[in-house]
């Protein structure tokens, strides 16, 4: 989940977005101040609330600051201003709601759960996986499916000739740099049930993210969904096996893997 | 008669290289211009430019009297230009109906999907087919159906018969002549001069980045080609 | 070979430093102590991503590296803490050869994310290891005694020579072979390989010698600070200070990062006399940064060389 908005997003713009990190805080926060200002909200809405706040946020830095330094066609710029992104979303965060942690209280539901056939399972993490796959549903539909989507994969393609053929690119950038940022808002809002979130949590989250696109294979939906699974299986089993394993053999997996792919090859 | 492209001392540079010096030419509406020279005497250059893929140049270029803006292919595609590049640059994640519809736009026109699947029937037989899984011929003729999608002003062809067997090249230029019957004013880049030659109203040829022949293709000798081919009689 | 200019200026930059470490008083030194080394370690991600053009995130692991390193050997050991910070860097130097052996296969933001999650990985490692004293870190006890006197006194003119040295060296190396070489594959890589350049050697050794000069401005920016953590040592603040130095200063030029560092130790130390926090300083140096790149993508010293030169032709003409 947290992957699927990167993978989107380098896959259309080619440009790594550093400030994904933030855009995963900003949701969590966005979550988070909706319940504290309006305490009855129902939580498809805030939500929603989240995954729109991002989006107008992630649309505007697209708009007004990446769009240009994509301009000059240098890798290295447009992923530098980025970062510079990153730094500033993530110190104004903390100079506004300051630098504790909070969470999203879920009331009872955190600790609700059922029984079947003998097994018990939390309801809390069902519905974050069915909120995943939800959105991963809709937006393999909006690819695949609408003229929107057409686009898109066109921009993905041929970025020059797709301009020729009437695709509006810039307008494209806009609405997937908007959509991705949207997706990191819907990631950041069921990291925040779970865990309590950091303002300064985006370089690690964006580190997690850049993995699980990266083993994923850039730009396939499917390979992101098998690489977040295998990673929050090494958190999970390494966990278990040694209390204080922290992210250590999640990172170390994923160098190996991704060394051991170099090698043969099969990496492009 | 209305000119469809006008083009008045063009002038394209990459760096301190001059691709275009001081090109200008006139196509009327609903003709054919065959462009030929020998590699590098600009004849890309001059279609991408066409196209709004390079901004480096001086001077004027009309689209059916109305001025090209400089590097934006969407502005030259809001012209009525259509492209059917060198090598045919189809999307790769689109299937082959997916490649037509994207180049649908809001001109009108009688080229909706249906007239392009009845001129190139294999497009109808393969619509759901990857471009990787067409032949070079196929994808040309998709190529063709989404710059025809278009229903554009001018449709430019880059190196038309490039790498396509002969029989292909038959089958293309035949389907040109239907395409020309509905208007639509054709730049032709081809190699084989004698056969775009043939199909052209007009014919220009470029050396070294200089008009050195612009003129009606008909009464065009070979002797006349051949010199403006290696520079001209100058 | 070397030129006068050179000489002169490395001569100036001795009798500097040994002004610095006699006059100055204690704060200042501390100050520039930081200001030198950071800019060493800056030069160093210029080398690398400038002109070999290898951008890396993960330089942070060189810092940390540099900084165990000192108070491992200088702790454990009988060694002095002076000959421990110049065997540091050949350690760290050597450990950046497999490193680079096995990084090397990846290529452009792969490299980048590589080196990060690289540098993730050791600073896990430091953490989970209490031989290494944790999340709580080391203190600097070079054979079992607190450190005595003041070591920026010491500390201060050899980072401030080193800086010169290193501006001197840099200049030299440009000019040698295997700097003309570096230039060649920056400029056009498929051209130089064909003329003959080892790429795969080329790029091996500035990583090493990049690692190695990380390691040694942090072992002797440690040495300063008495302890070491690894939240500190191991933080990716230390890669975003030397990227934003560099790339607003002006990416692969010399003078570039001397102007990067300037500004951002300039602006650092107003802004904290003023009362401003630490965190609106990272957002001032954020929209600089996105300002600098989206205006003057190469920076500010080619920017304004450029400027210069063209006043210049008009004056001329």
């Amino acid at each position: 989940m947290i992957g699927a908005g990167l993978a989107l997003n380098y896959g259309i713009l080619k440009v790594l977005q550093l400030a994904h990190g933030e855009y995963i805080t900003y949701g969590a926060f966005a979550a988070v101040g909706a319940i504290v200002l309006f305490p009855g909200l129902p939580f498809p809405i805030v939500l929603l609330a989240a995954f729109i706040a991002c989006a107008l946020l992630g649309a505007v830095a697209q708009w007004l600051i990446v769009e240009r330094a994509m301009s000059y066609r240098n890798e290295v710029v447009a992923m530098l201003v980025t970062f510079g992104l990153a730094v500033v979303l993530r110190d104004s965060l903390v100079e506004v709601v300051g630098a504790d942690l909070r969470g999203l209280s879920v009331g009872r539901l955190g600790q609700a759960n059922f029984t079947i056939g003998g097994l018990t399972l939390g309801v809390l993490p069902l519905l974050s996986l069915a909120i995943a796959v939800a959105s991963f549903g809709l937006l393999a539909f909006l690819t695949f499916k609408t003229r929107l989507g057409r686009q898109i994969r066109a921009v993905s393609d041929l970025p020059d000739i797709a301009a020729l053929v009437g695709v509006p690119v810039k307008r494209i950038h806009v609405i997937v740099a908007a959509l991705s940022a949207g997706l990191a808002a819907i990631a950041g809002v069921l990291l925040a049930m779970r865990a309590s979130v950091s303002p300064f949590s985006g370089l690690d989250n964006l580190l997690i993210a850049f993995e699980v696109v990266v083993l994923g294979g850039l730009g396939s939906i499917r390979g992101v969904l098998w690489a977040g699974l295998l990673l929050g299986m090494t958190q999970v089993v390494s966990t278990w096996l040694d209390s204080n394993a922290g992210l250590f053999y999640v990172h170390l997996v994923f160098f190996i893997m991704l060394v051991f792919r170099a090698k043969t090859g099969r990496l492009t | 008669m209305t000119m469809a492209l006008e083009v008045k001392d063009l002038i394209a540079s990459y760096g301190q290289f001059h691709a275009l010096n001081g090109v200008s030419m006139s196509v009327p509406q609903g003709e054919t211009m065959a462009l030929v020279g020998a590699n590098g005497a600009g004849k890309s250059t001059f279609l991408r430019i066409l196209c709004g893929l390079m901004d480096s140049w001086e001077g004027q270029i009309a689209v059916g009297g109305t001025e090209l803006a400089r590097g934006d292919p969407l502005k030259s595609s809001h012209l009525g230009l259509a492209l059917v590049p060198e090598g045919r640059m189809l999307f790769g994640s689109l299937t082959v109906r997916e490649n037509l519809l994207i180049g649908q736009t809001d001109r009108d026109g009688p080229w909706d999907i249906d007239a392009i699947e009845r001129l190139f029937p294999v497009i109808k037989e393969r619509r759901n087919a990857k471009p990787s899984e067409l032949s070079g011929g196929q994808q040309q003729m998709v190529a063709i159906g989404r710059a025809l999608a278009a229903n554009p002003r001018i449709l430019l062809f880059d190196e038309i018969s490039l790498g396509l067997s002969p029989a292909v090249v038959r089958e293309v230029y035949s389907a040109l002549a239907a395409i020309r019957n509905e208007g639509v004013t054709l730049v032709i880049v081809d190699q084989d001069i004698s056969r775009v030659c043939n199909v052209a109203d007009k014919v220009t040829c470029f050396f070294k980045g200089m008009v050195t022949f612009h003129g009606p293709a008909r009464g065009v000798t070979a002797d006349d080609l051949h010199e403006a081919y290696f520079g001209g009689r100058s | 070979m070397i030129r006068t200019i050179e000489i002169v200026a490395l001569v100036m930059g001795a009798i500097i430093a040994w002004l610095a470490a006699t006059y100055v008083d204690s704060g200042l030194q501390f100050l520039l102590c930081e200001v030198f080394l950071l800019f060493i370690m800056s030069q160093m991600w210029n080398l690398l991503a400038g002109y070999a053009g290898q951008v890396s995130f993960g330089q942070q692991m060189f810092v940390g590296l540099g900084g165990y390193g000192l108070c491992l050997i200088a702790n454990n050991t009988g060694i002095p803490v002076w000959a421990t910070i110049i065997i540091v860097p050949v350690i760290v130097g050597l450990l950046a050869i497999p490193l680079g052996m096995v990084v090397f296969h990846l290529k452009h933001a792969y490299f980048a994310i590589g080196m990060w999650v690289a540098a993730e990985v050791v600073f896990q490692f430091v953490v989970k290891t209490p031989a290494l004293g944790g999340s709580g870190g080391m203190v600097l006890r070079p054979g079992g005694e607190m450190m005595q006197g003041f070591p920026e006194q010491t500390v201060l003119p050899v980072a401030l020579f080193l800086s010169v040295a290193l501006i001197v060296g840099l200049r030299v190396f440009l000019r040698s072979k295997l700097g003309l070489a570096t230039l060649a594959v920056r400029d056009n890589e498929a051209a130089a390989e064909a003329a003959g350049v080892n790429i795969w050697r080329l790029h091996m050794i500035l990583f090493t010698l990049t690692g190695a000069g990380t390691a040694l401005a942090a072992a002797l920016y440690y040495t300063t600070t008495l302890f070491v953590t690894p939240l500190d040592a191991f933080q990716a603040k230390w890669v975003v200070l030397m990227m934003f130095i560099v790339v607003v200063g002006g990416l692969g030029t010399l003078t570039g990062p001397v102007v990067g560092i300037a500004l951002f130790i300039g602006i650092r130390e107003l802004m904290t006399a003023a009362g401003y926090s630490g965190g609106q300083y990272w957002i001032v140096m954020g929209l600089l940064s996105i300002g600098v790149l989206l205006f003057l993508p190469q920076g500010l010293w080619p920017a304004f060389s450029n400027y210069v030169q063209s006043l210049r032709g008009k004056a001329s003409s």
